[in-house]
């Protein structure tokens, strides 16, 4: 009897470990089942070759450079601390800073957790003979982003940097990931979906210590294309130089179809160091001076202030005013910049030698709404439309934007003061190139842009938009006024005459508080007679635009011309 | 000849060596990677064991119960020698080396110990009072206390189902069985403070296997993954993934039920336990079917030893009981529980022989 019931007691035993493995097996099976999977198998990806940089000329400005990585599985490692020690003896860094690398990227015992990138060569192979010795510790290429000319081109190219979770959220649904590079500004952000090809990736099995067991799939990675600027990478390096350091834009553009030959932002950022350091500095370098910046254009603006007043029929080419030195208007008194007053002078030399009093005449004569117009009609007040992000619309006044916006009325100095490019009005260096080329070209407005060829498509096409209601004659007595700005001995340019190339210039001045140095802009084309190249140069607090700013120009298309002298395209 | 075998159980052999095979195929699929030496120490050891079955069926089982004490002191003497040089792994001082064998007298005591025990039961089953109750306690606390101290908190435990399960069969009161459980329960939290470190830990897991995902806890989640991703047809022989990529720990010994799960699934998991019942039920049979008080408790005895083993190690592979370390009879690697499980077999079918 006791038997029977011990017997009973084990059955009941049995029956109940039967029903925790019908539990276990049938009941949970599928989660096990997928918990078994996630233990053994893992994604990994395989990132693609980004897509080279190049200039006009095929020139590489920015690639991929192998570099190596040192990384160390948790899991596999005995002793934490003596493999540290070892590796910052071999790798010539600090020990704090391994260690804090290391918490910071680990994630997981079996996940390799990077410990520094851009080992040398040397170093990768010293850490690979030792790797007996650090268990858990290996090396692992990683392709680096080469900006070959490190300052010189990064407000075109701009950088790349890890993604955000800002753009994550945005770019999900087109294959981006999380630690995924990414442009973040410049050419290298606009063509970042052509740059960056298509990832590859591998489903690998691993064992318990995460170590690959088989290849279960795998997808090639597809290389990015590349991409060519419309940049000559010599001028834009010459460009740069003669900034040194000093804060301001300089843009070279072919003025016939827009293409960009130099786009320069000082002072700049080396893409290839850290760039919070860059960010940290008080003369923002990571700001693009030459499409974000907007300033007074000042006397640059009296080029479109004398074809407005010509196509108004306001004054003739041989109409003439008087500068005795100021002029009043109204109650208010406008000063020239030549105190002694540059006497009688008409349109060719009221542009050599930027007389604001002629201008104010015309202007007055002209009226504040047909500026306006004709600003508006170079392309002021809006974007350019360029292939780089963050560029600034600029700004035209009008009588109704000062009725509505400031409740007062317009008065005759506003009228003054826009004539002569001051007052509300604000441009870009970009803005300004564009409207050069027009005068250049003899009326069209081009669309400027940086991009050449992106991967196996030209892009040099772009429409060019003609200023219909500029007339021929109107824009030649520009054009001999611009000339003059060079050749008259007493032009505002006549320092920068060159003799490898005839100049055709405006100088402009913008006053910008009493006791600060002025801003300077140095803005033209050359040769005088078919114009190859035109361009802008402006310089923040750069004393007169006849001086710094043009000398930076003169030098840049003394370069340009004499390196393609013998070029029989341009 | 023939006729003095004619009790002999054949069900209970032949259900033996079903499961013994089973466990080659587990054992190959979770070593061969490693080492095929596993195999063939493990058929080696089962063909010694067979010698002790054959021996012992042809000995009166009287005869043996009457050497308990004998046994008894044995393995007071082995696990002294444990005691004192025994040699280390895993944290545990269980193991002996003898002539180049490693053997762990631990697995042995449990059976002489279950021996001395029955031989003083039936020597004493006139009286069935406290008295001989606190006896047989106190034979059982001495071996009780070295094992615990080695530690091989498994064996030791197994002692306590033997205990009441002999004590039971033999006749004891129910008011004094129930004293006893009642004394149990509340001395146990002074166990707590007895027991080792990793012990505690092994408790505390069990518990909660997620408090240490990648220490104590990985071995019960890891074979939990494992049994239940296989599922009802199971991934495979040779194909389980938990397996075969080292996911589990200690797979050819006490979680070897794991890898059967893991790669046989519930069909082959749930035939495996019902040999593991049919086994044990024969060895119930044989007892329902001596007269002999001797022959009952041996039987009762053997049965327990098996069934606690197998129910114990299963449940705890599942992650139902806290790891305490008992090896599945036939099936984990090791000689010595093979030994044992084919002895207590032997015994058995001496009983049905010779009862």
């Amino acid at each position: 009897m006791r038997t029977k019931i011990l017997q009973i007691f084990f059955t009941i035993f049995f029956v109940l470990v039967s029903a925790c493995l019908y539990y276990l097996q049938i009941i949970k099976g599928s989660f096990y089942s997928d918990l078994s999977s996630r233990n053994s198998i893992r994604l990994l990806n395989i990132s693609a070759p980004r897509g080279n940089i190049y200039d006009r000329y095929g020139k590489l400005v920015v690639g991929n450079t192998l570099s190596f990585g040192v990384f160390i599985v948790p899991q596999e490692v005995d002793d934490i601390d003596a493999e540290m020690e070892n590796l910052s003896e071999i790798l010539g860094v600090s020990k704090s800073l391994l260690e804090r690398n290391y918490k910071r990227n680990r994630t997981a015992s079996f996940a390799p957790c990077e410990l520094m990138r851009g080992v040398s060569k040397k170093a990768a192979i010293l850490i690979e003979e030792s790797r007996l010795e650090m268990p858990g510790v290996f090396v692992k290429e990683m392709p680096f982003r080469n900006y070959y000319y490190k300052e010189v081109f990064s407000h075109a190219v701009g950088y790349v940097g890890e993604i955000d979770q800002l753009e994550l959220e945005l770019l999900k649904p087109y294959g981006y990931n999380i630690r995924d590079l990414i442009g973040k500004d410049g050419v290298e952000r606009f063509c970042d979906r052509i740059l960056r090809g298509k990832n590859g990736g591998m489903q690998i099995q691993v064992d318990n210590r995460g170590r690959q067991v088989k290849v279960m799939s795998y997808r090639k990675p597809t290389s990015g294309r590349d991409v060519y600027l419309t940049i000559d990478a010599g001028l834009q390096k010459e460009v740069y130089s003669l900034f040194n350091g000093r804060k301001g834009a300089a843009i070279f553009m072919d003025p016939h179809n827009g293409e960009i030959l130099s786009l320069t932002s000082s002072p700049s950022y080396d893409p290839n160091e850290s760039l919070l350091k860059a960010m940290r500095s008080g003369d923002s370098p990571f700001l693009n001076r030459a499409i974000m910046g907007v300033y007074p254009p000042g006397s640059i603006f009296k080029l479109v202030t004398s074809i407005a007043a010509l196509e108004s029929k306001s004054v003739r080419a041989d109409t003439g005013f008087v500068c005795t030195g100021k002029i009043k208007i109204g109650k208010d008194e406008l000063n020239c910049w030549n105190k002694d007053g540059h006497g009688y002078v008409d349109l060719e030399k009221a542009i050599a030698w930027s007389c604001n009093v002629y201008f104010c005449h015309a202007g007055l004569l002209t009226g504040a709404d047909k500026i306006s117009e004709y600003a508006s009609l170079f392309g002021f007040g809006k974007k350019t439309g360029i292939e780089l992000f963050g560029e600034s619309n600029g700004f035209i006044p009008t009588k109704e934007w000062k009725k509505s916006e400031k409740k007062e009325i317009w008065y005759p100095g506003d009228t003054a003061n826009f004539s002569i490019g001051q007052g509300y009005l604000l441009v870009t260096t970009l803005q300004i190139t564009r409207m050069i080329a027009s005068i250049a070209n003899g009326g069209a407005l081009v669309k400027p842009h940086i991009l050449k060829r992106v991967g196996d498509i030209d892009t040099g096409n772009f429409k060019i938009e003609p200023i219909l209601k500029v007339t021929k004659e109107s824009i030649d007595m520009v054009r001999r006024g611009m000339r003059k700005v060079i050749e008259d001995p007493d032009g505002t340019g006549n320092s920068s005459v060159s003799e490898i190339v005839s100049i055709s210039a405006k100088t402009g001045t913008v006053q910008v508080g009493p006791g600060i140095t002025p801003h300077g802009w140095f803005v033209g084309f050359a040769p005088s007679e078919n114009p190859k190249i035109c361009f802008a140069v402006f310089l923040e607090n750069g004393g007169s635009g006849g001086d710094a700013p043009a000398e930076i120009a003169k030098l840049a298309l003394e370069y340009w011309f004499e390196k393609h002298k013998n070029d029989k395209k341009i | 000849m023939i006729k003095k075998y004619k009790n002999f159980d054949w069900v209970l052999m032949g259900t033996a060596i079903a499961i013994f095979i089973a466990g080659l195929l587990f054992l190959f699929s979770a070593t061969y990677a490693k080492n095929i030496d596993f195999i063939i120490r493990q058929i080696v050891w089962f063909l010694t064991g067979a010698l002790f079955f054959i021996i012992i069926i042809n000995i009166n089982y009287r005869k043996i119960i009457s050497l308990g004490y004998v046994f008894y002191f044995l393995s007071l003497v082995l696990l002294l020698l444990v005691f004192f040089f025994g040699s280390k792994r895993l944290g545990a001082q269980r193991w002996l080396e003898l002539w180049s064998f490693n053997f762990q007298p631990s697995e042995f005591a449990k059976l002489f110990i279950t021996l001395a025990l029955i031989q003083y039961l039936t020597e004493h089953k006139i009286n069935k009072g406290i008295k001989n109750i606190v006896i047989t306690f106190f034979i059982l606390l001495v071996p009780f206390v070295l094992i615990l101290a080695q530690p091989d908190l498994g064996t030791a435990l197994m002692l306590v189902p033997l205990f009441f399960v002999l004590l039971y069969a033999w006749g004891a009161r129910l008011k004094h069985l129930f004293f006893i459980i009642g004394g149990g329960l509340v001395a146990s939290p002074l166990g707590w403070f007895l027991l080792k470190d990793y012990q505690k830990d092994r408790l505390m897991v069990f518990m909660n296997p997620d408090i240490d995902p990648l220490g104590a806890g990985y071995t019960i989640i890891q074979s939990r993954i494992a049994i239940g991703s296989g599922g009802v047809f199971g991934k495979g022989w040779l194909s389980g993934t938990q397996n075969q990529l080292n996911f589990l720990t200690e797979r050819h010994t006490d979680f070897i039920f794991s890898v059967a799960g893991e790669e046989w699934g519930f069909a082959g998991s749930i035939i495996l336990i019902v040999l593991y019942y049919i086994l044990v039920r024969r060895a119930f049979e044989i007892a329902k079917k001596t007269d002999d008080q001797c022959g009952v408790l041996a039987a009762c005895g053997m049965a327990t030893i098996i069934g606690v083993q197998v129910i114990v190690n299963i449940s705890m592979t599942m992650g139902f009981m806290p790891v305490v370390g008992l090896p599945l009879p036939l099936i984990s690697y090791g000689g010595s529980s093979l030994l044992v499980t084919m002895i207590a077999l032997g015994l058995l079918e001496s009983i049905a022989i010779h009862r």
